[in-house]
């Protein structure tokens, strides 16, 4: 029995990890079919921001992933002004590149920064006794933060005039446009939205992974992956392949090997995207 | 890319080299500590300067090990020179920065191979680079000194391996956690050759000590999520880890098995830990308790280790403690220092010859001496834990532990016996 | 005269391989071993850089994971040769192997994403996740189980000491081996210039300018896709194999994300367009990669993310295109290619006397109950209309009709949710686009659908290569482009013409199709008066030999075409009728003067 209930939590926290680092691409890709290859490095930032202010004594954690948020929002400004809108109309393979280049930089100005063994800062303390198992407090909150942050855009896309304008400038933007949507002003907040989005990811895995500059590489392959496989509803698509990919390694992991688990989550997006080549949403009528 | 700096023979440094010098942090710093510039010194050379070489990985991911390793060498190279060079000569470093790219090791040792100037190598880092660089070196006759630990087979005539081997490091550490925390065993180990190989040593190791293996799990190098790993850890009970696990993904093994309680119930003895200064990334919360043993600490006491260190930290003042590979640098241009002498000439056949008669060096370490049989050092392993201040602390010392000629389950060297001409690399048969 | 030759050499594409050639076997006797050894690894590279400008540059598809081929490439000359190398002395064989390794992979995955439509976006991500999958996959194979014949995987190690490219035994030293790869990358450079240069590259060039229209023309494009996918992993993995003889090991690295943007580095800096570009690319980069050590120390990854932004921000053409403009501003006799002397303003429409030799048979088209819904919409209903029986049908009504939803049932760009189609008296329905074409069934787009890249000529010949199953005879490219007045302009680049002109343009591509049935959305779109006037004339001459189905909104136009008129609105049939019939109608009018119409 708690065996049961510790499985089925773990997965959680693994899914929830999964969308986390996985939102901020899915946005910036499904409302402005960008590639962000710096998404790893939002990642990372948001990881290296929370572990300085957290041990610089400035603040409690939850205040510094706030922080952390906003402070990649800050650099998403400059990347977005300086770097995708003046590409805005060329080809997708142009802002893959550039923001591959800009990951490039951003890698090294962080090894510059910190080196490579910087000081990480500890999680929440605190665990759950179920049975024979103790569970971190902190990956249990991992599920929980996660379901509130896609409420929230949900709302957001739902219910805020930003929110539709965003939606009508991904179906059309020559129509958006003519429409009198102001399509550069919707993209900066695009873009800058999954940026804030790549921090936050970033700064909630920081107690709980050794933060270096590379730490944001390892994420972005599952996570590109997940965008594919979640399909066009970019919000509800990206929440049913994290919880399908990220369910399926936890729980083959949990039975047989990590290398299992891996190898079965690749399986399952291939298969996906045979089957299903738009993704999961590809056949929803719903369009978030 | 290709520095050469250092030797008076061949006298003034290439315009790019001291471009390099002129900008950067750490190269100012490194002017102003005054060890890699010896352009002022006053020549002994008798001949010319005899020409070596490092290669490590002094940018990209592997940094972190090559950077601290490729500053002790051109500090040893220094030094040497300063004490007078080798054979009354000066010594010329070519450095190599293989960028964390294996093709590199590849493309350097073919270079190295084709410059007949260049006597002896110290230089990579992991297993694998070391595979891509070795056959190329040995088969064209360049003598290879590699100060990595590693997972023992290697098996030629003209490689010197410095580091600690699996055999030394683990027997220590299971004797240790049979006596201290219990005598099941758990083994958690990256998933390619070097973990393979060494969670064998364990098993063997355990069972002959009268302990028990109750789980063995092997991870893959870009995992980080360990919520399965530990669920299962907890199902399995058991009184100690053996952690092979390795690199910056795995580090998060350690933060997510203290953020769920376990390290209070729990030991985790490890030889990789703290190889890549996984003692700084963590906190002291949760690196409390974990064993690890090598050869080399900072804070060993013994004369030549407190010059090593403070010369180290004065040319080096932002760079982090030192670990076992940067000593075993240091330790290998001494004792091929030793063995050129003794031989009275840097032609491989003779230093190997010299090298196998066991000159004993008192370095940072205290004594080695290298095992002809195995071309391996015999050299002191020392237990040790992580305290409060981030640093180690030594729970014990083990002395002139032997290395093993074996391969676990497979098949022996004797590089002065049947494997006199050798050049191979004996693969594990799990 | 030399500069005769040299630019005839230039144009076949022959120049780079005989200069590549001569560099190879002049160059060892006089280079150090150690630049020897860097230049066989660059060229190792640019035969990777190369496999992708032919399948990015020149087809269009970016593939973000050529590196996985180059990787398969260099695993399977591994394994091939510590197999075969001890019995047979020789790992040319190996060579093959791995290219067909590579080949076999590709067609593979190619199948998957060409034959499921996979679009281009998520073709970029879904072949870079294939590379990283092979990254985890390799990665993983550190186990003493994982051991093909005598070869361990090593999983992360790799697989260290490979014999290296040889011949009878002996295995090439660092210059022979320099000599070899460099003879291997000009003749793959020979065989991707020709290739280009051809017809072959006529239709690469179609493929990458305009899908859409390739598919209505009649070419499968998923095949054509596959092909060259699968033609470029083969390069990739000869240029992977030469890199694991090169190096003498091979490990998972070759798979990881930093490999796989290197390679689109390469080509972006080289020149996505230009052959020679990939081999420059790889030269430029990698020679900053060495030096930028030397520039800022301990620097390389900022060096060279800030070359790529440069070059994608600044310089989107890259190093040879850029070059190559330069170079014709300085010397344009001997860069450029015969250009045509200003077209002289044609105001007439010169009609010659038969558009083709033989008539094809006029073609009849019916859709029987056919119905399309989009999610909850019904945008057509039920409708059933049959063309054919006269030269000349035309389809009006408002805008939300279903007009071009109905255009696309019939052409295959849309699939009908129920009904069924017939073509000449057999079922359509489900078959492809291009198999429509073949048959015989032409559609102007709304929306002028050329190949804007390629020039007028370009485009006709295009059209008149496209497969087709009836045998009729095809006009030639002077004829089609005399049909409508662009034989003046045969050499502009399409995107230069004016509207009126792709119009135009499109329907000339149209008439090189020579198809039975011809399907116009909106012809006189954008078109002045005396445009106009002209294109009606050149619809009822095509109506001799072909049946036209027209959709129009221009009254003026329709009246002038003085055709039957069927008129769609809300998804079905409101009227049938002559345009005086029609225009006389009070309904009819209302709509088109927006009010409701009475219930």
């Amino acid at each position: 029995m708690d065996t049961a209930v510790v499985v089925i939590l773990s997965a959680l926290t693994s899914i929830a990890i999964l969308l986390l680092t996985s939102l901020g691409l899915a946005v910036v890709f499904g409302l402005m079919r960008i590639v962000n290859m710096a998404h790893g490095e939002f990642l990372m930032i948001g990881a290296f921001a929370t572990t300085t202010l957290v041990r610089s004594g400035a603040m409690p954690l939850w205040m510094a992933v706030l922080s952390a948020a906003a402070f990649c929002a800050l650099i998403g400004v400059v990347v977005e002004v300086a770097f995708i809108r003046p590409l805005h109309g060329r080809r997708l393979i142009d802002t893959l590149l550039a923001t591959f280049g800009l990951s490039l930089v951003m890698y090294q100005i962080a090894v510059d920064i910190f080196g490579t063994a910087s000081p990480g800062i500890d999680a929440p303390p605190g665990w759950l006794q179920l049975g024979r198992y103790s569970v971190s407090y902190y990956s249990l909150a991992l599920p929980f933060i996660a379901v509130v942050v896609t409420l929230l855009l949900y709302l957001l896309f739902k219910s805020t005039r930003y929110g539709l304008l965003a939606r009508a400038a991904a179906q059309d933007a020559e129509m958006a446009s003519a429409l009198g949507v102001e399509v550069r002003r919707v993209n900066l907040y695009t873009f800058v939205l999954g940026c804030a989005l790549a921090g936050l990811g970033g700064a909630l895995l920081s107690p709980v992974v050794a933060v270096s500059p590379g730490v944001g590489q390892s994420y972005i392959g599952q996570a590109f992956m997940t965008v594919v496989t979640g399909g066009p509803a970019f919000l509800l698509g990206t929440l049913s392949a994290s919880a399908l990919l990220g369910g399926v390694a936890n729980v083959i992991s949990q039975f047989s090997t990590n290398m299992w688990g891996l190898t079965g989550l690749l399986l399952v997006a291939a298969v996906l995207v045979r089957v299903l080549p738009r993704g999961l949403s590809g056949n929803w009528s719903r369009q978030l | 890319m290709q520095i050469t700096n250092g030797g008076k023979g061949s006298g003034e440094i290439q315009p790019e080299s001291a471009d390099q010098f002129k900008s950067g942090r750490r190269n100012f710093l490194r002017v102003a500590g005054g060890l890699a510039f010896v352009r002022a010194m006053p020549s002994y050379a008798v001949g010319g300067p005899i020409h070596v070489a490092s290669m490590f990985d002094v940018t990209g991911g592997l940094s972190i090990y090559g950077l601290p390793e490729m500053n002790v060498s051109r500090m040893a190279i220094d030094h040497l020179n300063k004490s007078g060079g080798v054979l009354g000569r000066q010594l010329q470093l070519h450095e190599f920065d293989t960028q964390s790219k294996i093709e590199l090791y590849s493309r350097y040792a073919q270079e190295i191979s084709a410059n007949d100037d260049i006597a002896v190598v110290v230089g990579c880092i992991t297993g694998a680079s070391r595979e891509a660089a070795r056959p190329i070196l040995s088969k064209n006759g360049k003598l290879l000194f590699f100060p990595s630990v590693d997972e023992g087979g290697e098996c030629d005539k003209y490689t010197f391996m410095q580091g600690t081997d699996c055999l030394q490091m683990e027997t220590p550490l299971v004797n240790w956690a049979m006596k201290n925390a219990g005598k099941t065993f758990y083994v958690v180990a990256a998933d390619y050759v070097y973990g393979h190989v060494a969670t064998a040593w364990t098993k063997s190791l355990v069972e002959k000590a009268g302990g028990s293996i109750v789980g063995v799990e092997f991870i893959p190098l870009d995992v980080s999520d360990f919520g399965a790993t530990i669920r299962k850890i907890q199902t399995a009970k058991p009184a100690v880890i053996m952690s092979n696990l390795v690199g910056g993904n795995h580090a998060a093994f350690y933060r997510q098995f203290a953020a769920a309680g376990l390290n209070r119930s729990i030991r985790i003895v490890s030889p990789s830990f703290g190889l890549g200064n996984e003692q700084l990334v963590l906190t002291p919360e949760e690196t409390k308790g974990i064993v690890v043993a090598y050869s080399y600490f900072e804070s060993l006491d013994y004369p030549e280790n407190k010059a090593f260190v403070s010369n180290y930290h004065m040319a080096y003042p932002d760079a982090g403690p030192l670990m076992d590979l940067p000593a075993q640098v240091w330790i290998g241009w001494h004792q091929w220092k030793a063995a050129v002498e003794k031989a009275g000439s840097t032609d491989i056949d003779k230093v190997v010859n010299a090298m196998e008669t066991g000159i004993p060096f008192q370095g940072p370490s205290g004594k080695v001496v290298m095992d002809p049989i195995s071309h391996r050092n015999i050299q002191d392993v020392n237990l040790a834990t992580v305290n409060a201040k981030r640093e180690f602390e030594i729970l014990e010392t083990q002395r002139q532990v032997r290395p093993s000629a074996t391969v676990v389950g497979s098949d022996s060297c004797d590089l002065v016996g049947k494997d006199k001409n050798s050049h191979r690399m004996i693969l594990p048969k799990i | 005269m030399a500069t005769d030759i040299v630019r005839a050499m230039a144009q076949r594409g022959l120049l780079w391989p005989v200069l590549l050639v001569g560099l190879a076997l002049v160059l060892p006797s006089w280079i150090s071993n150690a630049g020897a050894l860097k230049w066989t690894l660059w060229l190792c590279y640019g035969i990777l850089a190369l496999s992708l400008t032919l399948v990015w540059g020149v087809a269009g598809i970016f593939s973000f994971g050529q590196n996985a081929f180059f990787g398969i490439g260099a695993y399977a000359y591994a394994v091939a040769a510590l197999n075969f190398y001890p019995s047979t002395g020789e790992t040319l064989s190996a060579l093959l192997i791995a290219a067909c390794a590579a080949a076999l992979f590709a067609a593979a995955l190619g199948y998957v994403m060409f034959y499921g439509r996979v679009g281009d976006v998520y073709l970029a991500i879904v072949t870079l996740s294939f590379t990283l999958i092979l990254y985890t996959v390799m990665s993983s194979t550190a186990g003493p189980e994982f051991r093909i014949g005598v070869a361990q995987l090593g999983g992360f190690n790799g697989m260290p000491s490979l014999p290296g490219i040889a011949m009878g035994g002996t295995e090439l030293n660092i210059k022979a081996l320099f000599a070899f790869v460099a003879c291997a990358g000009a003749a793959l450079y020979a065989l991707v210039g020709f290739l280009v240069s051809g017809k072959y590259g006529e239709v690469l060039a179609g493929l990458r300018e305009n899908e859409t229209r390739m598919e209505l023309l009649g070419y499968d494009v998923r095949l054509l896709k596959l092909l060259i996918f699968t033609l470029s992993a083969a390069l990739a993995g000869v240029g992977g194999a030469l890199f694991a003889a090169w190096g003498t090991f091979v490990n998972p690295a070759v798979f990881s994300l930093p490999q796989a943007a290197l390679v689109a580095i390469w080509v972006m800096v080289g020149g996505r367009g230009s052959l020679a570009g990939a081999f420059v690319g790889v030269g430029t980069v990698q020679w900053v990669c060495d030096k930028a050590d030397a520039i800022i120390a301990q620097q390389t990854p900022l060096v060279l993310g800030v070359i790529l932004l440069i070059v994608v921000m600044v310089f989107p053409g890259g190093i040879v295109p850029t070059l190559r403009r330069l170079f014709q501003r300085i010397s344009p006799k001997l860069m450029s290619r015969t250009v045509a002397g200003a077209a002289s303003a044609n105001d007439h429409l010169t009609m010659p006397a038969a558009l083709v030799s033989t008539p094809s048979v006029r073609g009849t088209l019916a859709a029987r109950d056919v119905g399309k819904r989009f999610g909850g919409v019904t945008v057509l209903d039920a409708l059933s209309i049959e063309w054919g029986s006269e030269p000349i049908h035309i389809i009006v009504g408002p805008n939300g009709a279903g007009k071009s939803t109905l255009f696309k049932l019939l052409t295959g760009q849309l699939a009908a949710t129920r009904g069924s189609i017939e073509f000449n008296n057999t079922a359509i329905t489900h078959l492809p686009s291009f198999e429509r074409a073949r048959r015989g069934l032409g559609i102007k787009l709304q929306v002028p659908s050329v190949f804007l890249g390629l020039t007028v000529e370009q485009n006709v010949r295009i059209a008149r290569m496209a497969p087709r199953h009836n045998r009729s005879a095809k006009a030639s490219v002077e004829t089609v482009l005399a049909a409508v007045a662009l034989l003046p302009q045969r050499q502009t680049i399409a995107a230069n013409l004016s509207h009126g002109e792709q119009q135009w343009l499109e329907i000339a591509l149209l008439i090189a199709q020579n198809p039975s049935m011809m399907l116009f959305d909106e012809p006189a779109a954008g078109m002045t008066q005396e445009e106009r006037r002209k294109t009606v004339e050149l619809l009822r001459r095509l109506s001799e030999q072909h049946t036209i189905v027209v959709v129009e909104h221009d009254m003026a136009f329709v009246r002038a075409l003085a055709a039957p008129i069927v008129m769609l609105y809300q998804g079905g049939i409101f009227k049938r009728g002559s345009f005086d019939e029609l225009s006389a109608d009070a309904d009819v009018r209302a709509i088109y003067l927006g009010r409701k119409r009475a219930a």
